[in-house]
């Protein structure tokens, strides 16, 4: 597709817009002060499940993927499907 | 419940560390957030050198930071299990000593980038590692992540 068409094609058009969008998101954290950039970004949410242990281990990351399918809810988003 | 993760927690974590000698990255979106990247994550995810003398350190630095780790938890860190999430501290922490998508922890260290004393793993690195887990949460979050790491090499040429 020559770069014209593409420039008109919707798709395209919605994806320039959003990585525009992204890179002014970007340019605004960079102007912050990390400490400041940390406040914004760590927060606390209730996770079921997730959260309710103090301790978990696994021998390996596939343990604990298949643990994450099989316990939590699919709505956290930790599983590989919804 | 612990208390929300900050800068202040952060410095704790670089500081203890850094005296007992733990070799470690940030990983996953909290190091992604150091590097620059707005977004929102709840807890810290590490990434320590899986060694016994790394390990050792490690459990050293986590009861001086406050965690109240068993004496089997102890064991199970200076172990160096793959995935070790503590909520049972000062903050959450998810210590990843296998992070998919990643080849070695010397490999990683290589590339690594230093933010303010803070060793995190290179954004390639961060990227490589949701890729692999490819679950529904990274694969949301992946488009803006590379868009992410495309600023960030342009503004680190």
């Amino acid at each position: 597709m020559s770069a014209k068409r593409q420039m008109c094609n919707p798709k395209s058009k919605t994806r320039n817009r959003q990585w525009a969008e992204w890179q002014a998101e970007f340019e605004a954290a960079a102007r912050r002060p990390l400490a400041l950039r940390m406040r914004y970004s760590f927060i606390r949410t209730y996770k079921p499940v997730l959260d309710d242990a103090s301790y978990r281990s696994f021998e390996t990351m596939a343990e604990y993927r298949k643990w994450c399918e099989q316990n939590l809810p699919h709505w956290l988003g930790y599983g590989r499907s919804l | 419940m612990a208390v929300r993760f900050d800068y202040p927690q952060a410095q704790e974590i670089r500081d203890t560390f850094a005296r007992h000698g733990v070799r470690y990255l940030f990983i996953g979106k909290s190091g992604a957030i150091l590097l620059g990247f707005p977004d929102t994550t709840q807890d810290a995810d590490l990434f320590p050198e899986k060694t016994p003398e790394n390990g050792e350190a490690l459990a050293g630095a986590l009861l001086e930071l406050g965690f109240e780790l068993t004496a089997e938890q102890s064991a199970e860190i200076k172990r160096g299990k793959d995935f070790v999430q503590l909520k049972n501290g000062p903050f959450d922490l998810d210590l990843v000593f296998a992070p998919d998508g990643i080849e070695t922890f010397a490999e990683a260290w290589e590339r690594h980038v230093e933010v303010d004393g803070f060793p995190v793993c290179h954004p390639d690195d961060i990227v490589a590692s949701k890729e692999a887990a490819n679950r529904v949460k990274d694969r949301e979050s992946l488009p803006r992540l590379k868009a992410f790491r495309d600023y960030w090499r342009g503004q680190n040429r």
